[in-house]
């Protein structure tokens, strides 16, 4: 893929070519013009002049002195040139310079008509052209003249050139600097990515944690996330190691007991029983030990999960399941409140809190999901009507195995959601409820990006 | 009662079958999903148990397709992940409860129990049509709150007339819920059992329970009280 630093020089490249070229295009058109006006006005000088001093006589024959004031007429060969020709194109006199000089063919003009072009004498030479009609009237007699101006292109040509040179150099010189000026000011908007391409070097040989400078308004939407990212990925591979040695370490006691009980043949706890206990104590184990390694945990780049639909499919869940308690329950959600995170943590974390209530309840369980904008927290708040919980078991519920779950028999769900609610950075409140039963409440961070 | 179990797994199957069995109820049972959604169709089951990870076809399509044709028996499903993502998609299509795996047998029994009793609209575990009186969990039967000896095919006869007391049970219906199905279908044993029970139930004659309906079936007569 192109580098930004050629797509930048590339684009501009081509906008200067087009903006220059164009502008030189029109300059030497419009110069071209103006000089090719200034020779037709010199010429039609030079044909007033030679008038002024034509003398007529009675037969229509034109004298004109031979030296006359415009050096350049009589210079031989000097690349200006004058005849005058009669009505009958009939050549009536030519200027010294003319000698033998072949001259184009002209047309006879009537009074004061005038042509100015460029034509080719028979040699091959091109010569400006200019005609001017003028009639005198003798002795009642009106005689028609044709004076015609010739002048080589050599000067013209050498103008058009010099300025050509001037033009173009002045052209190619302000491009020049045009790339520079342009070159170094990429580079300077371009340096906070060379710094973050750094940075990201730095942190893949282990130097650096995070990108630490300060980025432009632009980039800080990615270096942000980039750094969450990669904080959350660390928490997660923490976790996972963690859950992964504290999987290991805790199967090896009930793992010990099966084998110390199937030497020993003690029959005051027969093989059976033992075997029976530690396989609940083992899954017990695996279940909260998987859960704890999947939990995602705040991801900075997960798509904002719908809050109300999943509460709504988990009750609708739990009424169907407890159908024989007949629990009327009550959910407020703020609508359209959203939840940063991951799906699955959600669900894990709404089932086991509702799953709970859903158990304890008598009758009546009301949930309250809200939030504080100015803290970004999402308040989750669950209240029962059951018998409640002592206050001095309240933290003890929350770990691993105090109260034995009937449904699977692990008792391991509060315990998930205090797994989930720490990875999330949050709170759990456990309370006396104003229905009479336990109150829930989970408190949230909800770091948007 | 009979139970349909679908289940790949052999040995947990085979399990699942004995244990149900010695609780009474009459059981079929299927490896795979699509051999399961046939007998679901085909059969109408007191209640079924279905695993979510199936081979061929999930669980899940098992259960909607039997919901979309308008098989309304209760569904217990099996889950081994026991994530509530799980759990939630099996319950909104269509099943009734969840268990996660390794479970309790006692366990099992008793949410099959439940959801029988559920389905039938009966929210209690003992069941009192005065003066006979039903505990669907003891398997027992009291008459005047005295026990009474009843073999295990008259209380199952007595149960499924009992859970389904607003409607008129056939022979066939009877046998089909009662019995594995290599039973002789042909034979009057219902009528034996209906016989004995009513001597057993109600000796006086005066009660009447079990009324016999000619060439349609029976009812249980005597009114609930919840």
């Amino acid at each position: 893929m192109l580098s930004l630093t050629s797509r930048l020089l590339i684009s501009l490249s081509i906008v200067l070519t087009c903006f220059l070229g164009g502008t030189g295009y029109v300059l030497d058109k419009a110069f071209q013009e103006s000089a090719r006006d200034a020779t037709k006005d010199r010429l039609h000088g030079f044909a007033m002049a030679l008038i002024a001093a034509a003398e007529i006589k009675i037969d229509g024959s034109v004298y004109i002195p031979d030296l006359l004031p415009i050096a350049r007429f009589n210079q031989f060969n000097s690349g200006l040139y004058a005849q005058v020709l009669n009505n009958q194109g009939k050549q009536l006199w030519q200027s010294s310079s003319t000698s033998e000089k072949e001259l184009p063919q002209t047309h006879q003009l009537k009074n004061t008509e005038a042509t100015f072009v460029i034509s080719k004498t028979p040699s091959g030479e091109s010569l400006f052209n200019f005609n001017y009609g003028v009639s005198w009237d003798l002795s009642n007699k009106i005689h028609v003249y044709t004076i015609n101006i010739l002048e080589s292109l050599d000067s013209y040509e050498k103008e058009i050139n010099r300025f050509r040179q001037k033009l173009w150099l002045w052209l190619g010189g302000v491009s020049i600097l045009l790339i520079l000026v342009q070159g170094s000011l990429m580079r300077w908007s371009l340096r906070p990515i060379r710094t973050a391409a750094t940075e990201v070097e730095e942190i893949e040989s282990g130097k650096q944690t995070e990108l630490e400078q300060t980025y432009p308004k632009e980039l800080q939407v990615l270096t942000k996330n980039l750094n969450a990212l990669m904080k959350n990925n660390k928490q997660h591979l923490v976790r996972y190691r963690n859950s992964l040695s504290d999987l290991a370490h805790s199967l090896k006691t009930p793992l010990a007991l099966l084998r110390s009980a199937s030497e020993s043949k003690d029959p005051k706890s027969p093989l059976e029983d033992v075997v029976a206990e530690q396989v609940d104590q083992m899954k017990q184990i695996v279940d909260y030990q998987l859960q704890r390694a999947s939990t995602s945990g705040q991801n900075p780049l997960s798509k904002p999960i719908d809050i109300e639909t999943i509460a709504n499919k988990i009750n609708n869940s739990l009424l169907k399941v407890y159908a024989d308690k007949n629990i009327s329950s009550q959910l407020e959600i703020e609508p359209h409140l959203q939840f940063f995170g991951d799906e699955s943590d959600l669900f894990e974390l709404l089932g086991n809190t509702l799953d709970n209530a859903f158990k304890w309840a008598q009758s009546h369980i009301q949930i309250k999901i809200t939030t504080s904008k100015k803290s970004k927290e999402l308040r989750i708040s669950i209240e029962d009507d059951g018998p409640g919980i002592e206050p001095q078991l309240a933290q003890k519920v929350l770990e691993r195995g105090i109260r034995s779950d009937e449904r699977g028999g692990t008792g391991i769900g509060l315990a998930i959601v205090n797994d989930i609610v720490q990875a999330y950075e949050g709170s759990i409140e456990i309370d006396k409820s104003k229905l009479g039963g336990c109150s829930f409440l989970i408190i949230l961070s909800q770091n948007q990006y | 009662m009979r139970v349909l179990i679908i289940e790949d797994e052999d040995t947990l199957r085979e399990q699942l079958c004995d244990q149900l069995k010695k609780q009474g109820y009459a059981v079929d049972e299927a490896s795979n999903g699509q051999d399961g959604a046939f007998l679901g169709d085909e059969y109408d089951y007191d209640a079924t148990i279905v695993d979510i990870g199936l081979p061929d076809i999930t669980g899940l399509q098992v259960i909607e397709q039997w919901r979309k044709n308008n098989r309304t028996f209760p569904i217990l499903i099996l889950t081994a992940r026991g994530k509530w993502q799980e759990k939630v998609e099996g319950l909104e299509a269509g099943a009734d409860d969840y268990l996660v795996k390794p479970f309790h047998y006692e366990e099992l029994l008793a949410r099959i129990k439940a959801l029988v009793r559920r389905s039938s609209g009966k929210t209690n575990s003992i069941i009192n049509a005065f003066p006979i009186s039903l505990d669907t969990n003891a398997q027992t039967v009291q008459l005047n709150k005295k026990p009474i000896e009843l073999t295990a095919f008259e209380y199952k006869t007595l149960e499924y007339l009992i859970m389904h007391n607003d409607k008129v049970i056939s022979k066939t219906e009877l046998t089909e819920h009662i019995y594995d199905q290599d039973f002789d279908r042909d034979s009057n044993v219902i009528e034996v059992f209906v016989g004995r029970l009513r001597r057993k139930l109600d000796p006086d004659n005066t009660i009447k329970p079990i009324e016999t309906l000619r060439g349609r079936g029976y009812r249980f007569n005597l009114a609930i009280s919840s």
